[in-house]
């Protein structure tokens, strides 16, 4: 062991800074994380053990169960229009000649440079009501304006507005990426028999495409899951109040964030934050086995 | 080549920042204030007292950081929590026991009393009494305050053809106007239900000073579900007439600004914005009420608060030359509304200033925003009940008096799940 | 055979429909942004709504005004330190110990890896608050740089990333350099650097992309205007009674989004790239 250390310390030496910064930034907090769950704490009194009670007094508050049907409606709703939209881009782009099809995937993926909280902020001005150009169009045509941000019949859609804006474009890459890599031989073979584009699309591209498909839902359902930005600016959320009119944006991080530094009860928000990483390791672990299952 | 550009400007960048970490050899006073006192004129003047602080002060340096409400109240929460306080902070009265409770400031009795009577004289006892709850115990010094009024965009009046000179005699009255307007092709109010201050501005129109906050001796909601039915439905009446925008929203502003919207009930604080705009022509009027006695309207006041830090003998130094006279005269000047020096407030009212005339009528009527002050903090997301309800009965979706009732019921529950 | 061709032609024809029609989704509203910033002061372009830029003098007003009335240019300078600082220190940190997770064997360098890659799955929005109290706390780093950059800085998908990198560099040109006695950490140095610049840039520009923009962190950590990034000024001008007008907001917006969409301009190549990478290996 001894001249092992002698042989390896310089590998350790390396490996230090960044497994420092890993421990005491990352895994520490989650431990301490797990370890405030437990306790009721203001975080300027004394900390108090209450056992499980953060945990039963998180699953059973109203905030959270709405919390958490907002995110299921979310996510089932963003994530398939997501995928579709950057599918279609991605098909749109596939099709073209090689000099526009450069120039309009640039283009389709400008908005995924934008900062999420950046493109909120922008479409919040475009959807607000009376004031915002959607709206002032639509009576300057004579429709019914449309309260996009205040009313919860519409607020979600508004949402998944500018999710879908910003993260189209980064999957329409991925999956172009994964267009590239279908041996041409397939749709050579598909063009003998005589198949047109669109037949081409369902029988070789949508098939060979799964394992990339499959990446990205992933990744957007982990992301949705966390979601938190957008609906923040959209509401003009802050501690003390958020989520909008009526809660109907209010999302599980919103309402972790809320319970912490709005109402001071960090027991509270630390098991909120031990709950939804269970959710999410639940979900990110099926996905991992489906994955594994269509691999083989 | 580019990309060792791009590193040396980084670095560079990074050297500056180490320069300026290593130039602060004063000692900081950090002074945390609202959005409205923190930017613009009130920024400019007070930078100005500061600076004249400073001059009997060497070796300091004072650091502004102004917030919108919320935000002010939850920075100042966490940095209680990590012992990170600011040297100075103004805030309202209303948050003064959740700040007793994680001790925020440190109690100035002694200090106060220590200074001279004609220094103390300037002030209003009502409201040094309100920040001094118990003997020996003192949390602020009186500073700013507010009874609401409203903003009358003239312009847009005259197009809808109101005679503003015309007073509106009650809620009915109102409602007809901004009908009137309505036909015309503007808005006549901002919308209410979606914030509890905001409602409070209608509400205060129907109810009594007892129909709201907390009575922490029995820990029950004091509102009053009868008189909130009424206000839903004058709310329901209005609601074809307004705007679906609230107060304080950056649109809302820009309706009023550009002559789209009539009526913009607020505080003081809207006037800086609004004397701001060239040819904007407005006046001011108090809230109508269910009755041709009654007016409504919300009220608070605002407090400049020494934190609990190492350096709270010069701050308290700094607060206490702030809210002296010379300086709450000058402030006067620029912006007049209630000041709790009462001998720098006179000389906006002798100037016969029209805010600080409408904010003296207004004062009888209003309702304060969330009473008791510095008793005990109200339970976090104690007015959910109240804007779910609002936001349901705008739309039909509930019986307005059982739904009121209930509303009443589940905030009283929130405050004894938080008190028993 | 003609049917064909027209089903051909209608095709076409629809396909180059589609395409404009999201160009103008993807565009329109970076477009509108420019728009109304470029409008006369005063007079909320939305209001009124014209379809091309009018008052540059107008938009040179706004950005003046956020800029000096309301701190974004020391918004500017904070997040260009946030941003340039974790760049640079991210790539150091993950670079050392990709150059030995992709070149060396060692004790324990499995077990190693696979413990940083346990964050990969791992939510990081959920380790917000204690994270939140260990830097407050234990470090008492709020409203200073330390605090915003460092907690970031042990970044896994970077590891990831030039580790795959790293691990295709030639095994020869390691020993042909040990021969020579170079050490080991001049192979780090003088070799595996300067040949993985690619994978650098690119991961560089990832980072530097994200972190611009970055709010929830930012937010939490830094509650002093003169601590304020860009992303946070942001969201503080979409807050009520902050007495900001629309106008205000999208002057902001603009500013914020200028630095991401010159990178983007310049190294399209190396996003898109990253972004791909994203996707194949993630």
């Amino acid at each position: 062991m001894k001249i092992n250390l002698k042989r390896n310390y310089k590998h350790y030496l390396m490996l230090t800074p960044f497994f420092l910064m890993f421990i005491v930034f990352f895994v520490y907090p989650i431990i301490y994380g797990i370890y405030t769950s437990f306790y009721k704490w203001d975080g300027i009194h004394i900390p108090e053990f209450v056992g499980l009670d953060n945990y039963s007094k998180v699953l059973n508050a109203r905030t959270t169960k709405l919390a958490y049907k907002n995110i299921i409606n979310y996510v089932l709703i963003t994530v398939p229009i997501g995928m579709i939209v950057s599918f279609i881009l991605a098909i749109i782009i596939q099709a073209m000649p090689r000099k526009w099809g450069n120039f309009f995937k640039s283009a389709y993926f400008l908005p995924s440079v934008i900062p999420l909280y950046l493109a909120a902020s922008v479409w919040k001005w475009i959807l607000a009501a009376d004031v915002g150009l959607v709206n002032v169009l639509f009576s300057k045509i004579g429709l019914q304006q449309v309260a996009w941000l205040t009313d919860p019949k519409y607020m979600l859609y508004s949402l998944i507005i500018v999710d879908v804006w910003v993260s189209a474009g980064f999957n329409m890459i991925i999956m172009i990426a994964g267009i590239n890599d279908i041996p041409e031989s397939l749709y050579d073979a598909a063009k003998v028999d005589g198949a047109n584009k669109f037949q081409e699309i369902i029988n070789i591209t949508i098939p060979q495409l799964i394992p990339t498909l499959f990446f990205t839902t992933t990744w957007g359902f982990i992301s949705a899951l966390q979601v938190f930005e957008a609906p923040w600016i959209l509401t003009g959320s802050t501690y003390m109040s958020y989520g909008g009119n009526r809660n109907a944006l209010l999302f599980p991080v919103m309402d972790m964030l809320g319970k912490g530094f709005g109402s001071l009860k960090f027991g509270q928000a630390a098991a909120y934050g031990v709950i939804l990483a269970f959710v999410i390791l639940f979900f990110t672990s099926i996905q991992f086995l489906i994955n594994k299952k269509i691999k083989k | 080549m580019f990309k060792n550009k791009i590193l040396i400007i980084i670095v560079v960048l990074l050297c500056f920042s180490a320069v300026s970490v290593v130039n602060a050899e004063e000692t900081v006073l950090r002074y945390w204030t609202f959005s409205d006192f923190g930017t613009g004129d009130l920024l400019a003047l007070q930078q100005v007292f500061i600076d004249e602080f400073l001059k009997d002060h060497p070796g300091y340096r004072v650091e502004v950081s102004a917030m919108g409400d919320d935000e002010l109240l939850s920075s100042l929460t966490t940095a209680a929590m990590s012992g990170t306080m600011p040297d100075l902070f103004v805030n309202t009265t209303r948050n003064g026991a959740l700040f007793v409770s994680i001790d925020a400031m440190i109690n100035i009795y002694d200090l106060w009393m220590a200074k001279p009577e004609e220094y103390r004289a300037n002030f209003d006892p009502a409201t040094v009494a309100v920040m001094t709850p118990e003997d020996n115990t003192m949390w602020a010094l009186p500073y700013t305050g507010f009874s609401q009024f409203m903003y009358r965009n003239l312009d847009v009046l005259e197009a809808a053809g109101i005679d503003p000179n015309e007073e509106i005699s009650d809620m009915e009255v109102w409602a007809d106007h901004m009908k009137k307007i309505s036909e015309a092709g503007f808005y006549g109010t901002y919308s209410y239900h979606t914030d509890w201050w905001n409602f409070l501005s209608i509400y205060s129109s129907f109810a009594e000073k007892s129909d709201w906050g907390i009575d922490f001796s029995q820990n029950i909601s004091l509102l009053n579900p009868e008189k909130l039915v009424k206000t839903v439905e004058f709310l329901k009446k209005i609601a074809p007439y307004s705007t679906q925008l609230k107060r304080g929203e950056q649109g809302a502003i820009d309706l009023f600004t550009t002559n789209k919207l009539a009526y913009y009930p607020d505080g003081p604080w809207a006037d800086i914005a609004f004397r701001k705009v060239e040819g904007l022509n407005y006046d001011f009027a108090l809230i109508p009420g269910g009755t041709s006695s009654q007016h409504g309207g919300v009220g608070g006041l605002e407090m400049l608060c020494v934190g609990n830090t190492d350096n709270w003998e010069v701050a308290w130094e700094l607060a206490s030359y702030l809210v002296d006279t010379p300086q709450m005269a000058r402030w006067a000047e620029i912006d007049a509304r209630y000041l709790g020096n009462m001998t720098a407030m006179k000389t906006a009212a002798d100037r016969g200033d029209k805010m600080l005339a409408i904010t003296e009528k207004a004062t009888p009527y209003i309702i304060y925003n969330q009473t008791p002050f510095f008793e005990k903090a109200y339970p976090g997301n104690y007015y959910a009940p109240l804007l779910e309800y609002l936001d349901m009965a705008m739309n039909d979706e509930v019986d307005l008096l059982d739904g009121a009732i209930e509303a009443r019921d589940l905030m009283t529950e929130s405050i004894k799940e938080e008190y028993e | 055979m003609s049917f064909y061709l027209l089903q051909k032609r209608t095709g076409q024809l629809f396909h180059w429909v589609l395409a404009l029609f999201f160009l103008v989704i993807a565009v329109f509203p970076i477009y509108w942004m420019i728009n109304v910033v470029f409008s006369p002061e005063g007079i909320p372009v939305s209001l009124d709504p014209r379809l091309y830029p009018s008052s540059l003098s107008g938009g040179i007003a706004k950005i003046k005004d956020i800029f000096f009335e309301r701190g974004f240019l020391n918004a500017y300078y904070v997040s260009f330190i946030y941003a340039g600082a974790t760049v640079l220190l991210s790539i150091t940190l993950t670079s050392m110990a990709a150059y030995e997770f992709g070149l060396y064997d060692f004790p324990g360098k499995r077990f190693l890896f696979a413990f940083a890659m346990f964050a990969l799955i791992m939510p990081k929005t959920v380790s917000m608050i204690p994270l939140y109290l260990t830097v407050t706390n234990k470090f008492n780093w709020l409203n200073t740089f330390k605090g915003l950059i460092i907690p970031g800085l042990a970044d896994v998908f970077g590891l990831f990333m030039l580790r795959q990198f790293i691990e295709q560099i030639p095994k020869d040109l390691i020993d042909a350099a040990r021969v020579d006695g170079a050490s080991h950490f001049s192979i780090y140095y003088k070799i595996v650097l300067p040949l993985s610049k690619n994978a650098i840039f690119t991961l560089a520009i990832l980072i530097f992309n994200r972190t611009w923009g970055q709010l929830t962190w930012p937010m939490i950590i830094e509650q002093e205007q003169n601590m304020y990034t860009v992303s946070r000024i942001i969201n503080w001008f979409n807050q009520p009674d902050t007495w900001v007008t629309s106008d205000s907001v999208m002057a902001a917006n603009f500013m914020a989004a200028i630095p991401p969409l010159i990178v983007f301009l310049f190294f399209q190549n190396y996003v898109m790239k990253g972004v791909a990478y994203t996707g194949i290996k993630g």
